[in-house]
């Protein structure tokens, strides 16, 4: 959904997510909900500003978010109050799954499939009865033989909901136990509290009315962290909250191009535009194989063939050729989690020899900061590109393992190159972050001195990496030579042309060179290149840069603010936009209309780009007898093309790694046991333990409480742009931890007072704040106290103090290896840290 | 100094396969650092050898080290047939290193940093 939308909404529950100080342009359309009529909600651990706001604040302990939600689930289901001619039409709620299917409540707390051994799941029985529903990306693959395959007939269906294996009748049971009693013995959350939301939640959900959530890194930052957006991704489709004015899951994104960085990849298991890297364990030999094995046969991903071979023409141009497979066999293959988390790991076993840190500062934002500093001082070299020296840069000099002499400089061999960026207002391109809004900034001024922008940096390397390698026959040197590097410069520096970039990205016909309009234009034949199809129409032609573009609509207008940049995909604001129709394509109220069939013209029409085939009517159904593929196989009545069955997944036969329907763990370091289940975490988390990366034992009396971590709104992301001006620095001059007043009474701790925070992988000191906008939890009986802390302070700039990340701890969620950085355990003690053992100094 | 490196690098693979532990990880670790501390001496060993031309051997540890380092983070299974025909290929490198006639070594394989 668009932020703006936002403002449409009768209901928003804010969870995982501050969004007043941390995405504060976007809260205005919170507030301005709220000025209409609509509820806002905020659950979460401590009392922010957005709490402030908010008409409920529901203080849950950290981690403990899908009880929560399931215990949401449950007040619908079992009051009937989901809005049943959406999620019968639009959902997968009346499919039947495998019978060998076994759920998480009668199987020990995990679900069938689960190989204790490897930590993993097969996801045989949790299919369709009688299919396999392949999903399209290939890291999500889990067994080797998930090739995609239909029986060619629809999934079966019970439409009166009383088959036992009925999604419907799963959910039900599965979710019994998580009554309101038993979400406030999990989370802490008092029992009325809970109920208010679930009534204001459903109240505000139907024909009429529509409720959205909003959720940034405190559902994903867990080891359970996808299946916490899953667990609101249920509620949403039983509420019928998708693809509807107001309604939805709005994913508050990074402010540094995040959504960007994932759309056009710096994830490993990703190339652009969500299509899948090859694996060297799968049947992905030949680039025939690799299609054969993720072309989904239903649904809209079975176009992947054409925006693969777009992507591989645009990369590798006259050298992707169909005899030589387009070139496939230059991309590199998956063999493991090549992730951030694991590499950090495998730079201490001495394996890499170097890495470009670019954008990033990992001595502060990644978790166990001196394990990675370890690593950093394994490494040969290391380049850092940023405008101000940032903590990851001079580690070397000033780092935590140098303050507690562990090291000496002269221990560390790296060599460390820094190079001197460009600011953001010092270089022209784009930044894609919510909304999938992709908007284009202009240069205001050339960057000082030596300053260069990334795109200079990467094209310059690339330049001379390929004339490095001009004369080499080495087939491994193949792909850097076969690749397109042919952007235009201009001035001193040869500055190459951002545009020219989003233009190749946008993608052209390969015979005459012109912009292709969108991406139905893409073939898998050759003739057209890609470098991200779903940033087709970007750039539609030669000086038409639509993310440049600036024209909100005034008051009266259709309210999609299209002609304000643009939105992947088709310049498209709300995705599943099909589903605010009825199953007749009427809106399903006047108050809520998006799109409609038009009968007349036989086609979609609304105030938004159709998120569906334009002319299907909302009758037509498949002939199965034919064996329709790909959009054929799906009906008119089902919105949700970007699934093979077309609908909204409550239950998901694959596509996850840790279980088809969310489910409450603890957080992999908890003070409590785990009241639900006997498994007391995510059974198929990533745990790495090893020396210096130790993880704390559930119920450990040496770390009894519960610690999280966040972002401040005066210091932005890893804190150094913002920690070198006075300006914001002296708006947070240093580091703090946030006590509640009843733990601060029970360790004689005082505001402002010296604490020592410590656990299994470091320590650190730093000055208490002393509030009541932390509470303690009265968990299954037992009183449990959480403190939290800002992680975007260092030892460099104005603003300095100790770097949270110290304590944390390197694992990960099954799905994204994501870290966790919102439910940790720690101890706490007043005083400061011996001299010997000081972790960082406070100049 | 590199082919007893090898050696040594080999065993931990062998231990590993031996051992298949039932939880990824720090269980790997041995051999990944053998694997690369050899791999190292082979850098070292061409750095200083000018000519020799030959990069095979770093090629093959090289690619162990991927399958191993593909074991103790995988993508869900662990692939152990790989990593069995990857210590079947590491027996066969020595062999041919060992055929070969000795070359020049230059200083040390003393690579790996504190």
């Amino acid at each position: 959904m668009a932020l703006w939308d936002l403002a449409n909404a009768d209901c928003i529950v804010v969870m995982g997510s501050n969004i007043a100080e941390n995405h504060p342009v976007a809260f205005r359309f919170v507030t301005e909900a709220q000025q209409r009529g609509a509820v806002v909600v905020h659950v979460d651990p401590r009392f922010t500003r957005t709490s402030a706001i908010a008409d409920i604040h529901a203080p849950i302990r950290s981690g403990t978010d899908i009880a929560f939600l399931g215990g949401v689930i449950r007040y619908i289901l079992a009051n009937d109050l989901w809005f049943r001619e959406f999620a019968m039409a639009f959902t997968n709620i009346a499919t039947i799954i495998e019978d060998s299917y076994r759920d998480a409540e009668d199987n020990g707390g995990v679900f069938s499939g689960f190989d204790a051994k490897n930590g993993s799941y097969a996801t045989d029985s949790w299919q369709y009865q009688g299919e396999v529903l392949a999903s399209p990306l290939a890291e999500h693959v889990v067994t080797a033989e998930g090739v995609a395959q239909t029986t060619g007939l629809p999934p079966p269906t019970d439409p009166t909901l009383q088959h036992p294996r009925c999604v419907y009748q799963i959910m039900r049971h599965h979710y019994e136990r998580y009554t309101p009693e038993m979400v406030e013995r999990v989370t802490g959350c008092p029992q009325n509290n809970f109920l208010r939301i679930c009534e204001a939640l459903t109240r505000n959900s139907g024909r009429e009315r529509t409720s959205a959530f909003c959720y940034a890194v405190g559902w994903t930052h867990h080891a359970h962290g996808v299946q916490i957006i899953r667990a609101a991704s249920i509620i949403q489709g039983l509420l019928g909250n998708i693809g509807r004015p107001g309604g939805g899951m709005m994913a508050l994104r990074g402010h540094c191009s995040i959504q960007g960085s994932t759309d056009i990849p710096t994830l490993y298991n990703m190339l652009p535009t969500y299509l899948p890297q090859p694996n060297a364990y799968l049947p992905h030999k030949t680039f025939r194989e690799f299609l054969a094995a993720e072309t989904v046969p239903t649904g809209w991903w079975h176009n992947f063939p054409a925006y693969m071979v777009s992507l591989l023409k645009a990369w590798y141009g006259a050298h992707a050729q169909p005899a030589n497979e387009f070139g496939y066999n230059h991309l590199p293959k998956l063999a493991g989690d090549h992730s951030q988390l694991p590499m950090t790991l495998a730079m201490v076993e001495g394996v890499v020899k170097g890495q470009f840190v670019l954008g990033q500062n990992p001595v502060v934002g990644a978790v166990n900061s001196e394990l990675v500093q370890r690593g950093l001082a394994k490494l040969d070299w290391l380049v850092v590109r940023d405008f101000a020296m940032t903590e990851t840069a001079n580690f070397w000099q000033k780092g935590s393992l140098i303050q507690s002499g562990e090291l000496a400089p002269s221990d560390i061999a790296t060599e460390v190159f820094f190079f001197p960026a460009a600011m953001a207002a010092e270089k022209e391109g784009t930044m894609t972050n919510t909304s999938r809004l992709v908007q284009w900034h202009d240069k205001v001024c050339d960057p000082p001195g030596d300053n260069r922008s990334e795109l200079w940096f990467i094209y310059h390397l690339g330049r001379r990496l390929k004339q490095l390698y001009a004369v080499s026959a080495e087939p491994r040197d193949a792909a850097i030579l076969a690749l397109t590097w042919t952007y235009p410069v201009s001035g001193d520096a040869a500055e190459p042309d951002a545009a020219a970039v989003l233009r190749e990205i946008n993608g052209y016909t390969v015979a005459d060179r012109k912009q292709v309009t969108s991406y139905q234009a893409l073939k898998d034949d050759g003739s057209t290149a890609c470098g991200g199809w779903m940033y087709a129409g970007v750039f539609p032609a030669q000086h038409d840069n639509r993310a440049r573009s600036r024209r909100p609509d005034g008051p009266g207008g259709r309210g999609s603010h299209q002609g304000w940049a643009f939105a992947w995909p088709d310049n498209r604001r709300t995705l599943y936009n099909r589903a605010s129709a009825d199953l007749e394509g009427r809106p399903w109220s006047e108050r809520k209309r998006m799109m409609w069939w038009d009968a007349a013209q036989r086609k979609w029409a609304g105030t938004d780009t159709p998120d569906f085939v334009p002319t299907k009517a909302p009758d037509m159904r498949p002939d199965w007898s034919k064996h329709p593929e790909g959009m054929d196989a799906l009906g008119g009545d089902d919105p949700f093309i970007m699934e093979a069955d077309g609908k909204c997944q409550l239950f998901v036969p694959s596509g996850l790694k840790d279980g088809p329907l969310p489910t409450h763990y603890e957080p992999v370091e908890s003070p409590v046991a785990n009241p639900m289940y006997p498994e007391q975490f995510n059974p198929a988390a990533k745990l790495w333990p090893r020396p210096g990366n130790a993880i704390h034992a559930p119920q450990d009396p040496n770390y009894p409480y519960v610690l999280t971590t966040y972002r401040l709104t005066e210091l932005h992301c890893g804190g150094v742009s913002t920690r070198v001006m006075p300006h914001t620095a002296e708006l947070q001059p240093e580091a703090f931890v946030e006590i509640s007043v009843e733990l601060a009474q029970e360790l004689g701790i005082a505001n402002l007072d010296w604490t020592v925070l410590s656990t299994a992988r470091g320590e650190i000191e730093v000055k208490a704040l002393v509030t009541q906008r932390l509470r303690p939890f009265l968990i299954d009986g037992k009183l449990v106290h959480e403190v939290g802390m800002p992680w975007v302070f260092g030892w460099e700039g104005y603003a300095r103090g100790a770097i949270a990340n110290v304590l944390l701890a390197i694992h990960g969620d099954p799905n994204t290896s994501i870290h966790t950085t919102k439910a940790l355990t720690c101890a706490v003690r007043k005083g400061r840290l011996l001299p010997s053992a000081k972790a960082v100094a406070h100049v | 100094m590199s082919e007893s490196l090898g050696w040594e690098a080999i065993a931990a693979v062998d231990q590993l396969l031996e051992d298949r532990p039932d939880k990824v990880g720090h269980d790997f670790s041995a051999a990944t650092r053998r694997l690369a501390t050899w791999r190292d001496a082979l850098v070292q060993r061409q750095r200083h050898s000018p000519a020799r031309r030959d990069n095979s051997a770093l090629e093959r540890v090289n690619a162990a080290i991927s399958v191993i380092l593909g074991g103790q983070f995988p993508l869900g299974r662990v692939p152990w047939p790989e990593i069995a025909r990857v210590r079947q290929q590491l027996h066969e490198l020595l062999r041919d290193e060992v055929d070969q006639p000795a070359a020049p070594t230059g200083t040390s394989a003393e690579t790996t940093r504190s």
